[in-house]
């Protein structure tokens, strides 16, 4: 009875007050953004950025800073990205022809999401189960219509029996296969898109079989079901529309689903798993520095060459796949004709972005190189670490329950991996246009969802909770 | 949670049902009919309820023949003034190749009454070569030209083609051709002409099936092949080089435009301005097609 007293004396906090209203909109605007409208980023940036204005216009009294300096650590290198992207010509090439005018909604959709994150995150309404719920759902939702509009005009298991037959459309025979292809709501319409563009989104999916494996069906029925149906609705998908290059993908996004469900069920396996990762960082960061020798024509890294050329499993990783010939090309321009260096200004070329004559790689690390040049790709990748680095910590410090951490965290790494490996710069068959990664509804949605995760990972330093915050820290950082 | 069981599984039958494979209904391992043997490039598909040879037949003839003649209004190009007497907006268009756009206000006439501008399902199959309002031979034979076969002793030749959807307000009927033929030796003949008889059929969905309204219409002196000169480009592209075939199909007495779901189009050749200068070669004659359509058409 003392207590209801005492709340009722209290002012009334006005963001708790209204945070009901920002929550259902903020969730609006997310269930949206996942359903998938095409090439809508302006849209989706729009959105976005009327929720933060409207925020800071209405709580502007209530707002305070602390914390928002790590915060700008990810924010800004964002900013600068989507800055340099909106100045260089590679969004002349994109789907509905992003112009300079519109090019400048790329740092505002990138900013806004992760400032919308950043700001809901202190609603207490706003709670991140119901964010992965709308997230999931909403995907599921735009996954089964693709799947059934794709099945309505091909078969089960097409991308099999039909993987080298053509089919004629609009007066021309398909420009490839019909087992490179699929159906899928591209915006308004229905558009024929490359199977592998088809994939990213089921295979972000699946990853919702992630919270199953923490939640308690008997408390959380509805909940369970949902993230249920969602796994399913990937997993036939993925099976309906399997090819030899989703099927290698496919593998590497189930063990990866498989490890994130270990490392949050066992403790020892974390441990074991965070020093396996370390260790294929540091390989990783090493094939990247080989591959970039290996694009140079210097002649001191000849040897190195030489070495990958004459070893048929090294000259098939480096060399021959379906990636690296492109990659090779983007590299090797870096030093050849300076071209990504600084900011790519420049009007608009004939056929390829800022004058850097070769084709876009599909893998969205080196594609940046591209698309802002070499200081943009690094403000981004600085941005994406950062990220992912608050992300590990909110993990730990966070008073999230552990279905719905696990469940952030597989979304934003399954996105992140997975796009390296499926993702198709040019989706449409019947267009060679553009479709950034960065203006993605997904990659939005990570953005958002790493700009949510920053408050929650920084836990005020309160008598009550030092203790557990040192105690979690002391985890954290064993397990870091 | 019985319910819920029952709704994940009735996804599955869901999915099962929805796998009709309606894109896959003509299917290539290649780019079909874009051989350099002229022979193996004939279009001659005709669809098992149309096709007098085949079991699943179920047309009604009307026996009478009906030759196209002056009350429908046929015309030969749009420069004719039967065509500027069916078509209300035939100021707009121009006659011209596909890829220049007109100047002005004006409009490519293909592209703008092009049947899979009317309705989507016109896009699907090797025949949406005909409806894609591509009304002219651009260097990509594949695309464009539909290659029919003469009617002979031992064939009717020609195509016939069943639409998914109805037309119930044709106005007119156009096609656009020009002849090809070619010789054992399979040498360059040069430009040459040749008088054909059509014999086009239109298909109305009745009760029981199909009721066939077939008509005549002779045509003399068609462009057959390109001139010698091939470094003039615009040469296989020019306008003179092809015919536009059209007539009424409105409140015509004969064709009644409703129900209407399917079209043949045969030929015989009568003759032409090579073979009687050579008598004991032995030719291959086609009619080069690239596009028909039902102007101002709704389909449901």
């Amino acid at each position: 009875m003392e207590n209801v007293k005492i709340n009722q004396t209290k002012p009334q906090n006005r963001i708790f007050k209204w945070g009901s209203v920002f929550g259902f909109l903020g969730l609006e605007i997310l269930c949206f953004v996942s359903f998938y409208l095409g090439h809508s980023f302006i849209l989706y940036s729009c959105f976005f950025a009327a929720l933060v204005l409207l925020f800071v216009v209405i709580f502007f009294k209530e707002l305070k800073l602390e914390g928002f300096s790590s915060f700008a650590f990810f924010l800004f290198p964002l900013f600068i990205f989507g800055l340099l992207t909106a100045l260089s010509t590679y969004t002349s090439h994109s789907i509905g022809k992003i112009g300079v005018v519109e090019g400048a909604f790329i740092p505002i959709g990138l900013s806004f999401a992760a400032l919308a994150g950043y700001l809901l995150s202190n609603i207490q309404n706003f709670k991140i189960k119901n964010v992965l719920l709308v997230i999931y759902a909403s995907l599921g939702a735009f996954v089964l219509i693709n799947l059934l509009i794709t099945m309505i005009y091909f078969v089960p298991f097409y991308t099999i029996i039909y993987r080298n037959s053509y089919i004629f459309y609009d007066g021309k025979p398909s420009s490839v296969p019909i087992g490179r292809m699929a159906y899928m709501l591209f915006g308004l319409s229905i558009s024929e898109v490359s199977i592998e563009y088809f994939t990213l989104f089921p295979s972000v999916l699946l990853t919702s079989v992630i919270p199953l494996f923490f939640l308690k069906y008997r408390q959380n029925k509805r909940e369970f079901l949902i993230y249920l149906v969602c796994s399913i609705i990937a997993g036939i998908t993925l099976l309906f529309t399997i090819t030899k290059w989703t099927l290698i993908t496919d593998i590497i996004l189930i063990i990866g689903i498989v490890i994130i469900i270990c490392a949050g069920k066992y403790t020892k396996f974390a441990k074991i798993m965070n020093k396996v990762m370390t260790v294929a960082f540091i390989v990783l960061f090493l094939v990247i520095l080989l591959m970039f020798f290996n694009s140079q024509s210097w002649s001191f890294v000849t040897p190195i060459r030489n070495v990958i050329a004459n070893n048929s499993l090294l000259n098939r990783v480096f060399n021959t796949n379906r990636y690296s010939v492109n990659i090779n090309a983007i590299l090797n321009d870096l030093f050849v004709s300076w071209k990504l260096f600084g900011v790519p200004i420049g009007y608009e070329s004939f056929e390829y972005a800022n004058f850097v004559s070769q084709e876009v790689s599909n893998v969205w690390l080196f594609d940046n190189l591209l698309a802002s040049g070499i200081f943009g790709s690094i403000f981004f990748l600085l941005a994406i670490i950062v990220g992912v680095r608050y992300l590990f910590k909110y993990f730990v410090v966070s008073d999230d329950q552990l279905p719905y951490k696990m469940g952030i965290f597989g979304y934003v790494l399954g996105f992140l991996v997975i796009s390296l490996l499926v993702y198709d710069n040019r989706p449409l068959i019947n267009s060679s246009a553009l479709s950034p990664i960065f203006t993605s509804s997904m990659m939005l949605i990570t953005i958002f969802l790493l700009g949510f995760v920053f408050k929650k990972s920084q836990v005020a330093d309160t008598k009550e909770n030092i203790t557990s915050k040192v105690e979690k820290e002391e985890i954290y950082h064993e397990s870091i | 949670m019985k319910a819920s069981k029952k709704k994940l599984f009735l996804l599955i039958p869901t999915l099962l049902l929805t796998s009709c494979g309606y894109g896959l209904k003509e299917v290539y391992d290649g780019v079909p009919y874009n051989s350099p043997i002229f022979e193996e490039n004939y279009f001659d598909v005709w669809h098992d309820k149309i096709n007098p040879s085949h079991k699943k037949y179920s047309v009604n003839k009307i026996e009478e023949e009906h030759t196209i003649g002056e009350d429908d209004l046929p015309f030969t190009s749009l420069e004719d003034e039967n065509f500027k007497l069916l078509d209300p907006n035939f100021i707009n268009y121009e006659y011209t190749y596909d890829i220049v756009k007109p100047e002005g206000d004006k409009k490519a006439y293909g592209p703008s009454v092009k049947l899979s501008g009317y309705d989507n399902s016109f896009k699907y199959g090797v025949s949406s070569k005909l409806f894609d309002g591509q009304m002219f031979c651009n260097g990509h034979y594949q695309n464009a030209r539909t290659q029919i076969r003469p009617a002979s002793e031992n064939s009717h030749g020609g195509f016939g083609l069943l639409f998914v959807k109805e037309c119930s307000n044709a106005s007119y009927f156009m096609m656009n051709f020009k002849c090809s033929l070619v010789t054992d030796k399979n040498q360059n003949l040069g430009y040459l002409e040749s008088n054909i008889k059509f014999k086009i059929s239109f298909y109305l969905r009745n009760d029981d099936g199909y009721t066939q309204v077939p008509l005549y219409y002779s045509i003399n002196n068609v462009p057959t092949n390109s001139g010698d000169d091939h470094f003039l480009p615009p040469f296989a592209q020019r306008e003179d080089m092809y015919v536009c075939l059209g007539f009424n199909l409105k409140n015509n007495a004969y064709i009644p435009s409703s129900r209407l779901c399917g079209i043949s189009i045969e030929y015989e050749l009568l003759s032409d301005t090579y073979s009687p200068s050579h008598p004991d070669e032995n030719i291959s004659h086609a009619v080069m097609l690239y596009e028909i359509s039902f102007p101002y058409t709704s389909w449901n």
